[in-house]
C-alpha cells in the first residue's frame, strides 16, 4: 500500500510524520504547481469550488508517481467539503486510475470509520499510535510557530528571501525530528535566527493585516499565491486568523477546544446561526482584529464558496461597524498573480495613508 | 397588519401553506410581484457579486415590497429532512438581507429546522406564532389552516400542472404533447419565469409536456437518491438526484433538461454525479442549461429547440434506445 494525501500548506510535515512513524510507505504528492491545478480543471466539475480541483491535481500526480491509495477526510455537511471525496473517487474511477480510499468520514456510520482507522493503524499497537499522534501533533505546533515567527520577521528581513532559507531549514529539520525533544531545539536555534532580524522597536510601527476566510486557501501557500510572505515583502505584518492547530481543533473532536466556540460568539449579532465551513467565524476573526487594532483585514475565499459568500455579504457592515477595511479575494483558477499583487499594493498604501493620518490627530 | 412574502426560493413549495397560517391568525399578506428586469437589476446591485441568482433576487423583491409591508417573511430554512442540510446561502438569507443596509421593516426569520424532529418544525411555526398571538389554540389552527392548504396545493401538483398554474388559478390545460421533458432543477429556478426564461412556456409550445419534481412523491423521489453509497447531505441534492434517476429509471420522460444557477455550490457536485451515475452509462439525452441574471431568452430557445428535435427524431428510432436498466 503505497498512501498519499491531500497536501495543505506545511501540514504535510505533521501528516507525512504520522503516516511513516505508522508504518506506511508514503508517496507524497509533488508540491503544487500550475501543472496540478491544469490537471485538476481539466477533469473537475466546472463550478466545483477551488480546493476539490487543486487536490485532484494533487492525487494524479501522485498516482503518476506510483501511490495506489488515497488518505482522505469526509464530512456531513452542509459545506461541500464532505462531499469531495465522493465525487473526486468517481471521476479517478471514470479516468481509469485504479485507487484505493481511505476516507475518515463519520457519516457514513461507526463501523466504516473504524475500518478506515484499523487501516491506518497498520496492526500497530494504541500505544505506538497515540505516541505517533503525538510527535505528529507536536510538530503542528511547531510548524505553526515557525510560520508566526517568520510572518513578523519577513519585514525586516536584510535580503530577499532571507527568512525563507531559515523556514526552509527549520522545516527540513523538522521533518527529521524523532522526539519532542529535538524539535524544541529545532525551534529554539530558528528562534535565536530570526530574533537578530526582527526589529522590536519598529514591530509596532508595522502596518498589521489580518487573514481570514476559508481554511484551505487561508493556509495553502500555492492556492493563496503565498499571500504572507508577499505582504511580508511588501513591510507588512500579517498575522492568520488561524494555524493549522486551530482548524485541527475545530474539525476533529478529538482535539476539541471550547475556547474557539466561545470566540465565535461575538459573530452572533451579524450571523446568528452558523452557516458551516467558516462563514461564521470569518465574522468573528474581522471583529477581533478590529478590537485588537490591526489595520486592516483581508478575506480570502475559494470562488463560489458558500459559507464564505454569506460572509462576504454581511463582511461590509462589519467593516463600517468595526470601522476597519476588509479587502476580500474570491479565488480561482482564473486568478492571475498580478491582479492579486495590484490589490495588495493599493489596499496597503490605503492602510498606509490610514495609519499615519490617525497617528497625526 | 400586513406580512410581505419575497417571491423567491421556497415561495414556489410553501406559499400556499404561508399564507392560510398567517390568514388564520389576522395578518394581511402580501407577496412581492412576479420578478421583472426592475427587481433583477435592484438585485444586482444589492447583492453580494458571487452569490447564484436565486439568492441575488432575494434583495431585490425584498426592497420591491418593502414599502407596502409592515414586517417581511423570510425563514431560516436549515433543513427540510432527517439530517440534511439546505445550502449555506439559504441558512444565512436572513443575515445578508438584514446587513443589507437599506430601511428595511422588521424581518420575521423562523428557523425552521426538520432535521431531527417533525416536532421542531411544529415547534418553529408556533414560536412563529406566538409573536402575533398568545392564544395557543389560535396557532394550533393556523398551523393545521396552513397543512391543509400545503395538502391540497401538493395534490394538485399531483395532476401533473405546474406550481404556476396553481399559484395564479390559470386554467388547467389539457392538450396532448407528442413529447415529455422532464426538468430537474430547483423549484425558484424553474418556475420563477424570469430565472428560466419562460423555460416551460417555451417547451409547451414546442409540443414538449414538462415534467419536475413537484409532480412526483416526494418520499419516492427521495428513496431513489438512498442508492448513493455516501447519503447527500443536502435535501436539494437529494431532491434533484431523486428526480433525475426516477425519471430515467422509470422511462417517464424522453429527455432531461438540468438547469442550474451559475455558481451554485451543492449543484456543481451534484450534477456530476447524477451525469456520471445516471446519464452518462445509457446515453440518456440530457442538457445542461446554466442560468445567470445575463441569460438570454433566445439562445435558451435556441437550445430548447435543438433538444426537442433530437428527441423527436430519437423517438422515431425508438428500438435502437439502449437498455441498461
Amino acid at each position: 500500500m503505497k498512501i498519499t494525501y491531500p497536501p495543505f500548506g506545511d501540514a504535510r510535515i505533521a501528516i507525512e510524520s504520522l503516516l511513516k512513524d505508522l508504518g506506511h510507505t508514503i508517496v507524497p504528492p509533488p508540491p503544487s504547481t500550475n501543472r496540478t491545478l491544469s490537471i485538476g480543471v481539466k477533469y473537475a466539475p466546472e463550478f466545483a469550488c477551488l480546493p476539490l480541483k487543486i487536490t485532484l491535481g494533487n492525487y494524479i500526480e501522485a498516482i503518476e508517481k506510483g501511490a495506489d491509495t488515497i488518505l482522505m477526510l469526509g464530512g456531513i455537511g452542509p459545506c461541500r467539503f464532505g462531499y469531495y471525496a465522493e465525487v473526486q473517487r468517481r471521476i479517478l474511477k471514470d479516468l481509469g486510475y485504479e485507487v484505493d480510499w481511505i476516507i475518515l468520514d463519520l457519516s457514513s456510520g461507526w463501523k466504516n470509520l473504524f475500518r478506515s482507522i484499523k487501516r491506518l493503524l497498520n496492526g500497530n499497537s494504541l500505544i505506538r499510535a497515540v505516541r505517533a499522534l503525538n510527535l505528529a501533533w507536536e510538530k503542528v505546533l511547531a510548524i505553526d510557530e515557525i510560520e508566526k515567527i517568520a510572518r513578523k520577521a519577513r519585514p525586516f528581513e536584510n535580503y530577499k528571501g532571507e527568512v525563507d532559507n531559515i523556514v526552509k531549514e527549520a522545516h527540513q529539520r523538522l521533518e527529521q525530528a524523532r522526539n519532542t525533544l529535538e524539535i524544541r531545539q529545532v525551534l529554539e536555534e530558528y528562534i535565536e535566527r530570526t530574533d537578530k532580524i526582527i526589529d522590536k522597536d519598529n514591530l509596532d510601527n508595522l502596518v498589521k493585516i489580518g487573514i481570514v476566510g476559508e481554511f484551505y486557501v487561508v493556509l495553502d501557500h500555492f492556492t493563496n499565491f503565498e499571500i504572507a510572505k508577499r505582504l511580508g515583502e511588501f513591510g507588512v505584518w500579517a498575522e492568520n486568523a488561524f494555524y493549522i492547530e486551530e482548524i485541527v481543533r475545530i474539525y476533529f473532536p478529538l482535539f476539541k477546544d471550547k475556547d474557539i466556540e466561545e470566540r465565535t460568539k461575538v459573530a452572533l449579532p451579524y450571523i446568528r446561526r452558523s452557516v458551516g465551513g467558516e462563514g461564521q467565524r470569518t465574522i468573528a476573526h474581522t471583529i477581533e482584529f478590529a478590537e485588537r487594532g490591526f489595520d486592516g483585514v483581508i478575506h480570502l475565499l475559494p470562488f463560489t464558496c458558500m459559507p464564505e459568500i454569506v460572509a462576504e455579504g454581511v463582511l461590509e457592515r462589519v467593516s463600517r461597524d468595526y470601522n476597519i477595511p476588509v479587502l476580500t479575494l474570491s479565488i480561482d483558477e482564473q486568478t492571475g498573480l498580478a491582479g492579486i499583487v495590484t490589490r495588495l499594493e493599493a489596499f496597503i498604501d490605503m492602510l498606509k495613508t490610514r495609519k499615519s493620518r490617525r497617528k497625526a490627530v | 397588519m400586513k406580512i410581505g412574502i419575497p417571491r423567491v426560493l421556497l415561495f414556489y413549495r410553501y406559499y400556499p401553506m404561508w399564507k392560510a397560517f398567517f390568514e388564520a391568525l389576522g395578518l394581511e399578506v402580501v407577496p412581492s410581484s412576479i420578478t421583472n428586469k426592475e427587481i433583477v437589476d435592484l438585485s444586482v446591485e444589492k447583492s453580494v457579486s458571487e452569490a447564484c441568482l436565486p439568492i441575488k433576487l432575494v434583495y431585490g423583491h425584498v426592497l420591491d415590497i418593502k414599502d407596502k409591508v409592515d414586517l417581511i417573511f423570510i425563514p431560516r430554512i436549515v433543513g427540510l429532512e432527517y439530517r440534511t442540510y439546505m445550502c449555506p446561502k439559504f441558512i444565512g438569507i436572513p443575515d445578508l438581507i438584514r446587513n443589507m443596509g437599506s430601511d428595511i421593516p422588521p424581518i420575521i426569520d423562523p428557523t425552521i429546522d426538520k432535521r431531527n424532529l417533525i416536532a421542531g418544525f411544529i415547534k418553529s411555526f408556533f414560536d412563529l406564532g406566538r409573536l402575533f398571538t398568545r392564544n395557543s389554540i389560535k396557532i394550533m389552527r393556523a398551523y393545521m389552516e396552513g397543512l391543509k392548504a400545503l395538502k391540497l396545493y401538493n395534490e394538485k401538483l399531483k395532476m401533473e400542472v405546474t406550481p404556476l398554474e396553481v399559484l395564479d388559478d390559470k386554467n388547467l390545460r389539457k392538450e396532448d404533447f407528442k413529447l415529455k421533458i422532464g426538468i430537474v432543477g430547483h423549484c425558484y429556478e424553474i418556475y420563477d419565469e424570469f430565472i428560466s426564461g419562460g423555460m416551460i412556456g417555451a417547451l409547451n409550445r414546442l409540443g414538449a409536456k414538462v415534467l419536475s419534481m413537484e409532480m412526483l412523491d416526494w418520499k419516492s423521489v427521495l428513496r431513489e437518491a438512498d442508492v448513493l453509497p455516501k447519503k447527500l447531505f443536502w435535501t436539494f441534492g437529494r431532491e434533484l438526484y431523486g428526480t433525475a434517476r426516477y425519471f430515467i429509471r422509470r422511462k417517464l420522460v424522453d429527455g432531461i433538461i438540468m438547469v442550474v444557477a451559475f455558481g451554485c455550490g451543492p449543484d456543481s457536485l451534484v450534477r456530476e454525479l447524477i451525469e456520471r451515475d445516471l446519464v452518462k452509462p445509457i446515453d440518456f439525452p440530457e442538457i445542461t442549461i446554466t442560468i445567470d441574471e445575463h441569460s438570454s431568452e433566445l439562445g435558451l430557445i435556441t437550445r430548447l429547440e435543438a433538444f426537442v428535435d433530437m428527441l423527436v427524431r430519437r423517438k422515431q428510432y425508438e428500438d435502437n434506445l439502449s437498455t441498461v436498466w
